[in-house]
């Protein structure tokens, strides 16, 4: 989730170019961070230190921890709670990013520092970008948006299930309300009970497509009838589990059958909120309202 | 082979359906994409099971399962649930739902229930 927000981030700057951004992705998928960039991150061993163990590692058939504890500047705990965190997200983008030359340290450092500034990210919240945590990275997106308690319910949901089911290489930019929506096409399903909801997913066709085939394990090309189902079908298990979540506090809601608009539609409220979510950097809109009067025209 | 009739709306739900069936050796006799269409084809095809989506147009899950059960005492039915559906399940235990499948599909533990209830 960390490549995908500030990779991008990197790329609209043009920082870095598409192929870059493609290239690091790729790299990432395999690659587990180094031990040396670990321990100096985590404050456990000085640069020095590091590269005087790499140093070391050219002249010895033994391993990065090994010649560190030898040497004294990691204890046996140290290493394994550090192997531990080898697939951390910012730090395999570190690494990647400088061990391809596309940026140094320095540069990186400056970039993080422009995002923060361009973004109106707090320390706390780029912390929360880096930790790869959906919950947390929720927190931060939803900041600047009113939501009652149910509509942050279903975000978070909603969010949790897409790293879940269906990438969790996720982006989501920030959330905003609208009265009025242009959708390409729509998945749309209702709830009713104690709350009544109108939910659906949108977004740009290719967005539609990535999340239709990769819920449905099917090759779609096009938005279509057969498409839109597949996005139903996974509309559908999420606002299950929403409901779940919401019966544990008595709150009673029911699925109606989905409903599939394979042609440009407005969907019309007094207020819908709107989650912009990138599925494998496509984007694909989560759009609903919770008791409010909508209509599809 | 034991033979199963799927009943649901959501293409992307039958095919998955049928996939798991057929790989673990069930015969998929038909497809029906409604309670009314589930209804109809029960009594044409007779199956050994129907897995029921509880929730569809026309004619719902529970509503499909009250009819077969109505006329076929000994119907198998197996009723497909996304989860939230509790009320619904409890309704179904009630019209004579044998067993339940929860969406997402979970290939081993699907198998397991249809071949409990077809044996």
């Amino acid at each position: 989730m960390f490549t995908s927000f500030f990779g991008n981030y990197l790329k609209t700057k043009n920082v870095i170019t598409q192929e870059q951004y493609t290239d690091v992705k790729n790299t990432q998928k395999t690659a587990r961070v180094k031990l040396g960039l670990l321990a100096v991150e985590s404050g456990l061993m000085t640069e020095k230190q590091a590269e005087e163990v790499n140093t070391l590692q050219t002249q010895m058939d033994k391993r990065f921890g090994d010649i560190a504890i030898e040497k004294g500047y990691l204890t046996d705990e140290q290493l394994g709670q550090m192997l531990s965190k080898q697939g951390d997200a910012y730090l395999l983008f570190v690494q990647t990013v400088t061990e391809k030359g596309i940026l140094t340290s320095e540069q990186l450092q400056e970039q993080i520092a422009a995002c923060k500034k361009d973004l109106q990210l707090t320390d706390a919240e780029f912390e929360a970008l880096k930790s790869n945590d959906i919950d947390k990275i929720a927190e931060v997106v939803l900041k600047d948006v009113e939501l009652s308690k149910v509509e942050k319910q279903y975000i978070e949901l909603s969010l949790r299930n897409i790293v879940r089911f269906i990438d969790n290489h996720l982006r989501v930019e920030k959330a905003y309300k609208t009265s009025k929506y242009e959708a390409v096409a729509i998945a749309n399903q209702n709830l009713i009970g104690n709350h009544s909801m109108f939910t659906a997913f949108t977004g740009e066709a290719e967005g539609v497509v990535a999340l239709a085939s990769i819920f449905g394990k099917e090759e779609f090309s096009k938005v279509d009838l057969d498409t839109l189902d597949s996005v139903c079908e996974f509309l559908n298990c999420n606002n299950g589990l929403f409901a779940t979540k919401l019966s544990e506090t008595d709150v009673d809601i029911d699925m109606e059958p989905p409903c599939m608009y394979a042609e440009e539609k407005e969907i019309v409220a007094d207020e819908l909120v709107v989650v912009p979510i990138y599925v494998e950097d496509k984007k694909v809109e989560l759009v609903f309202a919770v008791d409010k009067k909508v209509a599809i025209n | 082979m034991a033979k199963i009739l799927i009943c649901d709306d959501s293409r992307t739900s039958r095919k998955i359906l049928r996939g798991i069936l057929e790989n673990a050796g069930f015969e998929v006799v038909g497809e029906a994409t409604n309670g009314e269409e589930g209804y109809q084809l029960y009594k044409e095809l007779r199956p050994d099971a129907i897995t029921l989506d509880i929730t569809m147009p026309v004619l719902d899950g529970i509503e499909a399962l009250k009819k077969i059960m109505a006329e076929f005492k000994d119907a198998k039915a197996i009723m497909v649930t996304a989860a939230g559906q509790k009320t619904k399940m409890v309704e179904a235990v009630k019209a004579g739902a044998s067993e339940f499948i929860p969406k997402p599909f979970e290939e081993e533990k699907l198998i397991e229930i249809v071949k409990r209830v077809v044996q």
